[in-house]
């Protein structure tokens, strides 16, 4: 497409494509303006960093530091949402990272930044490994639940968490046995147990509070009891300080009970945190805001940039940009079918559902509907678009 | 205290990161001594790596940048080494300035590069932040007179090198040029319905062949026979690599073994009919049967137009040399009673045999597949 043609201009209509080179520098995205300047003071802050220094020299690099350094790095990642911290644990464990007989602890952990990175093959066979060596480490069950969880794989989940109750507080066996059961058909009683368990628990653990709260917020959203999953969301926030996780669900959840200026307002509190940008740029799509096309626009470089680096995987946030801000429909449903492969929790299995619908191949989601129509799975946003879904042909 | 570790990893699931991991973005463009270059590297990276953040609240401010540009050069610059020819180039930081990309501000680095000797191949060797993060990725691109080159380095895979003639435009093309021949010379279903109807060209319903009919009749069916087909599989062929129009590959094979079956009855039943309509008409469906070859290939996306044009001179060199050989001994034959009288009906009833076989062959793949 081009803005300005050739053709020469006779004097009296000048006007016309003076207007349109206007409109057309007027529509150009922000961002492909944008060259290299120079900053007009120096006070303008241009980034905000962790606080410290590390080089590879940087730290004792025996088994112990190299390991408490992994951990924090891990934690770091997981608050913030920013996958660097993953990097540097990566980095930390180096001498280990492509060793199979590593010990014990640097299993540990490579499986959870490979858990993150969504290598969840390549997690599950260093957990299993980890059982093998020490079949009472809570640790290697706990990472193992939450991974069969989000693959599907409810039974096996279920046998971690109950190999935990003697090995961990009961209120952290619960929550696991909760969240799993949760997605078999039981959905009221788990949370009925959850809650009971919580009520009884004194002096929690601020972060094992607030993964409970989420638990329980998460059941009952899949209820479609809204207030109470309101009232879980306010006390997961409240437990601790902000974290990555619970701003991106606590996003979702607001942007399905059409809370838009909630959403917005989280992400201009929240800048940094750059799950919510996707979340944003829907709520403001959604209230026709004038910055919409902005957020859409800063959301398109960021995945192009992704893209670059060869190890893109499509995420279900992916697909639901494709689905809701690009309105490729059937582009998002690749994307969610890719996703789907790996992961099948119900926000995998919806953005699937609404993909095939919007893509008018609503067969396509067929095994989707089969998988939550076999686990028996819950939830109130999933119903009604699986009436849509035609059953799966035996072949 | 056991318990408090373990609270660690109560997740309720692993995150899906919108957040883009580390990149760097280095640009370089050929000179005549070397390349001159920009590099963006993030001031989140920056950071940590030479502690940019003096009085540790966490912000970068411009002056806490600017006022050590020449320590970030020296950072960088002591992870990245250019060669050409094999010897080591110069590099050279200009002043930055800083960028604003999608993920946050990058302090932009010019660079000049110089070399003694600016021969290929030149290789680029990548460390930056690698110590630090494993995750993190250097993406350079060269921006040649032609398709630009690009690399994703990673700790893993170093390094880069660009050699003159690694895909020059030149070479691409005889590739492409070179599967297109090959193409129609292994493609007997293509041949086979060019030979159908070049077989009885030039011929009329005449009882007896004329020994004094030059070869004018003949050169002028071949030639609107041959432009037919060509004209309507360039426009196919251009029309499914564009992927603008697609057809399922089995109604399109069955359509190619249909189309000499009608050549073949052609040349038993109406030889006296021109040919032209039937070799545009079909010359369109084998235009996608090509396509679905090309689209096999994996062209690169950068220089598919090249690649479709280079593609159908193949197939059109390829065509033209069976039409060449073919034309003198037509042309020999056809002076015979006997081309005419039993040649061409036990041709006819052949091709169009082996047309029906392959139809249903083709065609029965396509109902077993509904």
């Amino acid at each position: 497409m081009t803005c300005f043609n050739n053709s020469t201009v006779s004097p009296g209509r000048h006007l016309l494509p003076a207007a349109l080179a206007f409109v057309c520098i007027a529509l150009l995205p922000r961002h492909a303006q944008a060259a290299p300047y120079r900053p007009a003071s120096d006070a303008v802050v241009l980034a905000t960093v962790p606080a410290g220094t590390r080089t590879a020299t940087a730290g004792p690099r025996d088994l112990q530091s190299v390991v408490a350094r992994a951990s924090e790095d891990i934690e770091s990642a997981r608050a913030s949402g920013d996958p660097r911290y993953l990097g540097y644990a990566q980095s930390a464990l180096a001498p280990w990272w492509n060793l199979k007989d590593a010990p014990l602890p640097v299993i540990l952990l490579r499986a959870q930044i490979h858990q993150h990175n969504h290598s969840f093959e390549a997690a599950l066979a260093d957990l299993d490994h980890a059982v093998v060596l020490d079949p009472r480490n809570p640790q290697a069950r706990l990472t193992r639940a939450a991974i069969h969880q989000v693959q599907g794989n409810y039974a096996a989940a279920i046998a971690d968490c109950r190999s935990l109750a003697l090995l961990v507080e009961p209120l952290i066996t619960a929550d696991c046995m909760s969240r799993v059961s949760s997605h078999r058909g039981v959905a009221r009683d788990a949370y009925r147990k959850l809650l009971a368990m919580r009520d009884r628990s004194d002096g929690m653990e601020p972060r094992q509070h607030r993964e409970v709260e989420l638990t329980l917020a998460d059941i009952s959203t899949r209820l479609g009891e809204i207030d109470t999953a309101r009232r879980h969301y306010d006390q997961a926030l409240a437990a601790t300080d902000v974290d990555a996780y619970t701003l991106l669900t606590f996003a979702d959840f607001l942007l399905e009970q059409r809370e838009y200026r909630q959403v917005v307002e989280l992400f201009e509190r929240h800048p940094d945190y750059a799950d919510l940008l996707l979340r944003a740029a829907l709520a403001s799509r959604a209230t026709d805001a004038g910055n919409a096309g902005q957020l859409s626009q800063r959301l398109r470089e960021q995945y192009a940039a992704h893209q670059r680096r060869g190890d893109f995987v499509a995420s279900r946030d992916y697909a639901r940009f494709l689905l809701d801000i690009e309105g490729k429909a059937s582009a998002a449903l690749d994307a969610a079918l890719a996703n789907w492969k790996s992961q099948r929790e119900p926000a995998d299995a919806l953005i699937v559902v609404r993909a095939a619908i919007a893509a008018r191949q609503p067969a396509a989601a067929a095994p989707v509907a089969a998988f939550v129509r076999g686990r028996g799975l819950e939830d109130v946003r999933l119903t009604p678009l699986l009436k849509q879904i035609p059953s799966e042909r035996r072949t | 205290m056991r318990f408090a570790v373990l609270t660690l990893l109560l997740l309720l699931a692993p995150q899906v990161y919108a957040h883009k991991p580390s990149d760097s973005y280095l640009q370089l463009t050929p000179t005549d001594e070397g390349f001159t270059g920009e590099w963006r590297i993030a001031l989140r990276d920056l950071g940590p790596a030479i502690g940019l953040d003096r009085d540790g609240d966490r912000k970068i401010t411009w002056g806490e940048v600017r006022t050590r540009h020449s320590e970030i050069a020296n950072y960088a610059l002591g992870r990245l080494a250019i060669a050409a020819g094999g010897s080591p180039c110069h590099i050279r930081a200009g002043a930055q300035l800083v960028d604003e990309l999608s993920d946050g501000a990058y302090t932009v680095l010019p660079l000049a590069v110089t070399c003694e000797r600016n021969v290929a191949p030149w290789s680029l060797d990548y460390s930056l932040f690698f110590d630090m993060d494993a995750t993190h990725r250097g993406l350079i691109s060269f921006r040649g007179s032609d398709t630009p080159q690009t690399f994703a380095l990673s700790p893993d895979n170093n390094r880069a090198v660009l050699s003159a003639g690694a895909a020059s435009p030149v070479q691409q093309f005889v590739t492409m040029a070179r599967e297109g021949v090959w193409h129609i010379w292994i493609g007997f279903d293509h041949i086979l319905f060019l030979l159908a109807l070049l077989l009885p060209a030039g011929l009329r319903l005449t009882r007896a062949p004329d020994e004094k009919t030059g070869w004018t009749p003949l050169l002028k069916d071949v030639l609107t026979l041959v432009t037919a087909f060509t004209v309507a599989h360039s426009i196919t062929l251009s029309l499914a690599a564009l992927k603008l129009v697609s057809l399922p590959p089995r109604l399109i094979e069955t359509t190619i073994a249909l189309s000499i079956v009608v050549a073949g009855l052609r040349m038993r039943y109406a030889v006296s009919r021109p040919a032209a309509w039937i070799a545009f008409s079909f010359g369109l469906i084998h235009g996608f049967g090509f396509a679905n070859v090309l689209a096999d290939l994996q062209l690169p996306t950068g220089s598919l137009a090249l690649s479709l044009f280079a593609f159908n001179i193949g197939v059109e060199l390829g065509q033209c040399a069976i039409v060449l050989l073919a034309l003198p001994l037509i042309r020999y034959a056809q002076r015979h009673t006997f081309y005419q009288r039993t040649f061409m009906p036990v041709a006819a009833v052949l091709i169009a045999t082996i047309g029906v076989a392959w139809s249903i062959e083709r065609g029965a793949g396509l109902y077993f597949a509904l």
